[in-house]
């Protein structure tokens, strides 16, 4: 088999990868990224919505554009990538990780000293949740429908019914208008919608198109093509309420459920994993609980802003080069989050640490909410929220320097 | 009205008359800016793709108006913009068309394909 070796590689060429391939070569490691797709960018090329980079270039960029720049970067370094490269299995080896590659050169091994996932994330499909009847052609999950449109120019429909509010079922309510599809309304299963406020402004006022909330999709009719869903109002728990039950005539449903990290290669090694994220447990380097073994951008936490993704993953970088030259990783402690909060990120912190940035999402909204971050009784972080959402990620600055001791979180409404 | 210019999401309201406007709930002046022209004129970039000749390495290109375009434009530039197609190379950022007033700029490049390199 054809074997290569390097210092650091990454598996994944979204902008978690190419940012982490970046920084690691500009510490002075040799570098591959393996890629399945024949193009960089992962899921931004199919993005092309505006709204990217605001925080990173202080412009709207579309995430295409994003991704150019990104891989323009790569191009100009000594960044070997290669494509149509699909990561079947990785193995831990005595001096790092071999990974096993089908590629259009055939099978071959590539061994590296350290290792970084940045594979994304997948959706949730229709299996996943509970929806009953027939399964004819029409139903597509939010991403298919979106890669469909975008990066092949086919229209999966021409009247939609969308199901989930997140904002990848919102983006794509507003490109199926203006492909000139008819969308007939986004249905939400709870009471508040799960995007964000921009999102409902821009994408379905903008075009009107309703948005019913506490009403879920329960049967779907049709033998070949979908010809109508039927849909019903949901109870606090979510479930339907016997009764209320509408047809609605459609032949498309696109499902925009959620995102799950997606971590399969690496399960098998005996990763630590956080069942908060359904990913692994990470350091602030973005480091696993094996030595030399990284995960970053969406395959560590499903993050809202690529901005956040590009900036953790220069960080993974840099230490992933540090740790593939041997450097030692430090003593870690715990994070211990509140109940307040669905999870942390970092989980741990390697010690000594200085200023780290924790991200987190709450689990309910909470108003006028003080998060303070203590070791050992003393203060290393407090930040004032006028308002936190489930739908957006936020973060908490601490500074962790001396103790070993573990990180507590506590938060209160004023 | 919720403020589209940055994640953060501002609420706005905005009172007085069109030549008058005064706008609360922004937390920085792009807030302001957007509150007003969302009221008089309601304006928003097109992003779209167009066909691609084979040969270049992908079927469609992403595109984005240079300009914000009226709200009630853009469905009907978007169904227009069906019929391009690009058979050449391209810049990031570089025009590739222009539909009236509306200008488009190629949010990623295209290269031809080598045959070698696979
Ligand atoms: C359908 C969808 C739509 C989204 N829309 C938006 C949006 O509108 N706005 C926004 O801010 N965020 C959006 N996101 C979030 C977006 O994913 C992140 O902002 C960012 O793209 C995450 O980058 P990443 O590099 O972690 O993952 P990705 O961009 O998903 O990149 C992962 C890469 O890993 C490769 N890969 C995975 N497994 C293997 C393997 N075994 N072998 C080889 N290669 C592999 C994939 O081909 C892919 O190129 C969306 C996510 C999804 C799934």
């Amino acid at each position: 088999m054809r074997t290569r070796s390097f210092d650091v590689a990454v598996i994944g060429s979204g902008p978690a990868g190419m940012a982490a391939a970046i920084s690691a070569s500009d510490e002075g490691s040799s570098v591959v990224i393996i890629d399945r797709e024949g193009r960089s960018g992962g899921v931004l090329k199919q993005c092309v919505h505006d709204g990217f980079g605001l925080e990173r270039f202080h412009k709207r960029l579309s995430g295409p554009w994003y991704a150019q720049i990104e891989s323009d970067e790569v191009s100009r370094r000594p960044i070997e990538v290669h494509q149509d490269t699909f990561a079947s299995r990785i193995e831990k080896t005595p001096s790092g990780f071999s990974i096993f590659c089908s590629s259009p050169r055939g099978f071959e091994r590539i061994d590296c000293a350290a290792l970084i996932m940045a594979t994304g994330c997948r959706e949730r499909t229709s299996k996943q949740i509970a929806i009953h009847g027939t399964r004819p052609a029409g139903i597509f999950n939010a991403g298919t429908a979106q890669n469909m449109v975008n990066i092949h120019g086919i229209l999966p429909g021409r009247k939609a019914v969308i199901l989930g509010s997140g904002d990848i079922g919102l983006i794509m309510a507003r490109r199926l208008s203006l492909e000139g599809c008819q969308v007939i309304g986004v249905y939400e299963a709870k009471s508040e919608p799960s995007g964000l406020a921009r999102n409902i402004h821009q994408c379905l006022d903008d075009y009107h198109i309703p948005l019913y909330l506490g009403t879920t999709v329960t049967r779907c009719i049709g033998i070949e093509r979908l010809e109508a869903v039927e849909v019903a109002k949901t109870d606090s728990s979510m479930h339907p309420i016997a009764g209320t039950e509408q047809i609605v005539s459609c032949d498309t449903l696109v499902i925009s459920v959620g995102l799950i990290a997606e971590n399969e290669l690496i399960k098998p090694l005996g990763v630590k994993m956080d069942k908060a994220t359904s990913a692994p447990v990470t350091d602030q380097y973005s480091m696993t609980s094996i030595n030399g073994l990284f995960c970053t951008g969406n395959c560590r936490v499903v993050f809202d802003l690529v901005d956040t993704v590009s900036k953790t993953s220069m960080i993974c970088g840099r230490r992933a080069s540090q740790i593939a030259r041997k450097a030692s990783a430090g003593p870690a402690v715990q994070v211990v989050s509140c109940t307040d909060l669905a999870f942390v990120c970092p989980q741990v912190i390697r010690m000594p640490a200085g200023k780290v940035q924790l991200h987190f999402r709450p689990k309910k909204v909470l108003r006028d909410y003080m998060l303070t971050a203590s070791q050992d009784g003393k203060i290393i972080g407090q930040k004032y929220y006028s308002v936190l959402r489930p739908a957006q990620m936020e973060d908490i600055e601490i500074s962790a320097d001396e103790s070993q001791a573990e990180i507590r979180l506590e938060g209160e409404s004023r | 009205m919720i403020c589209i210019s940055c994640p953060r999401g501002c609420e706005l309201s905005v009172q007085g008359s069109s030549d008058n406007l005064i706008v609360t709930g922004n937390h920085c002046p792009k807030g302001r800016e957007f509150a007003i022209s969302e009221t008089i004129r309601p304006q928003r970039f097109l992003t779209t793709t167009v066909s691609v000749a084979p040969g270049l390495g992908c079927q469609r290109l992403a595109v984005i108006s240079r300009d914000p375009i009226d709200l009630d434009r853009l469905k009907d530039l978007s169904l227009s913009l069906k019929s391009f197609c690009i058979d050449h190379e391209i810049e990031l950022g570089q025009e590739v068309l222009r539909l009236g007033d509306a200008v488009f700029l190629a949010a990623s490049s295209l290269k031809k394909e080598k045959p070698d390199e696979r």
